[in-house]
């Protein structure tokens, strides 16, 4: 465990807990800059992803910031989605994938950087 | 915008305006289909000329038979004539072509006029001929392509959509969600955030429930790349007490500071690597 391994997990967990796409942030180092293989790095994002969610979400439900109503209805069908994934992920080549994570990446970013702050937001 | 779940009304006055333009057009498809030429007809039986009655059937493909019977009388046997037909309509005119055994066509041109369950041909040589259609020998089904019928076909589509086009939006937008985070390994936030924002949950709300609903999605995801033998659960390992560490930190920071200005920086961050992935 070097210290790159220790500061972007760290990162990715500040990110994901705040949901500014955190689990963008560990699979952008490990594919980017540490240089894993694409599936390989989506993979371990993803197992990251359950234990820092987990917390996040223990957090937030203690101090009642999430509803659950909707996490009942989008959480099947996401899942029926992600067995959707996992069936396509088998006909997508590894050089393709890389690029729809960049497409994802810079329509977020866009989205991002050009959403305007609502006043829900002051709630 | 769409909603989730259990906030959709149905406001009363467009529900009454459905409900009449529903009943409106269910009554005028149904009479413009009794309007129909296409069903059996018959003619005559009713003791003129020996009891010889004319039976024409009418399909939609501009064909049909007519039969002509003679019942037994003192003077012969029953007498069956049966000739094919060819038909055309134009405005309120009929033209038939009588087609017989021997392929020599005879073509006739009357004007028609239905009225419920009677249609009335009039020619130069016969006029006022009436012809009651036969119910129950409808060898064809009546005539669905007219204007009205096509419409109320249309309206109970659009009354479908409108009813169902929020649970439908939803729905496809959920499993899109979990496409996204299957296929990318991230990014399910990218379409359940807005989702949740659009069903009336503040922003920070909605990044919190977004949370918890990738959470059983992205274990799935998980499940099936170290099943699929992409990852083992030891590469993973060294990244996860630093992260949820940080996801501690990120957590408590939520709800504490403005997110604004770090929002804009990770949205530079992110085109960065998005172009370099992109590019690479």
């Amino acid at each position: 465990m070097n210290i790159a391994t220790i500061i972007w997990g760290f990162l990715a967990g500040i990110a994901a807990g705040m949901g500014l796409g955190g689990g963008t942030v560990l699979l952008i180092y490990l594919s980017l800059f540490a240089g894993v293989a694409q599936l390989t790095a989506q993979g371990i994002n993803l197992i990251v992803f359950v234990p820092t969610a987990a917390v996040a979400v223990i957090i937030y439900a203690v101090r009642h910031k999430i509803a659950w109503k909707k996490v009942l209805i989008m959480a099947p069908l996401g899942i029926v989605g992600s067995l959707l994934g996992g069936y396509l992920l088998k006909f997508i080549p590894s050089e393709l994938l890389s690029k729809i994570l960049g497409g994802v990446l810079i329509f977020m970013g866009l989205s991002r950087l050009f959403s305007r702050k609502t006043c829900k937001d002051e709630k | 915008m769409f909603n989730l779940g259990t906030q959709f009304k149905i406001k009363p006055k467009l529900f009454l305006l459905v409900v009449i333009c529903f009943i409106v057009l269910l009554f005028s498809s149904c009479k413009s289909a009794e309007k129909s030429i296409v069903g059996s007809w018959k003619c005559g039986g009713d003791g003129v000329l020996y009891d010889q009655y004319n039976i024409l059937t009418f399909s939609e493909d501009g064909t049909g038979v007519s039969e002509t019977i003679i019942p037994e009388n003192q003077d012969s046997e029953e007498l069956k004539i049966v000739n094919d037909i060819e038909y055309k309509i134009q405005d309120d005119t009929l033209y038939i072509d009588f087609i017989s055994e021997d392929g020599s066509v005879n073509s006739t041109e009357q004007t028609f006029e239905i009225d419920n369950d009677t249609l009335t041909l009039n020619s130069k040589k016969v006029h006022n001929a009436k012809y009651e259609r036969i119910k129950h020998n409808k060898p064809y089904p009546a005539n669905n392509t007219d204007v009205s019928s096509v419409l109320f076909f249309v309206f109970i589509h659009i009354l479908f959509w409108v009813i169902f086009l929020k649970k439908i939006l939803t729905a496809f937008f959920g499993i899109l969600v979990g496409i996204i985070n299957g296929t990318v390994g991230a990014g399910g936030g990218l379409v359940a955030v807005p989702l949740l924002k659009s069903s009336g949950l503040s922003q920070k709300e909605s990044h919190s429930t977004a949370i918890a609903v990738l959470l059983p999605i992205s274990l799935m995801s998980a499940v099936s790349y170290i099943y699929a033998g992409h990852v083992t659960l030891a590469d993973a390992l060294p990244y996860v007490i630093p992260s949820v560490i940080g996801a501690t930190v990120g957590t408590i920071l939520l709800y504490k500071i403005p997110t604004h200005l770090l929002k804009k920086i990770f949205a530079l961050f992110m085109l960065y690597a998005g172009v370099r992935l992109f590019l690479r």
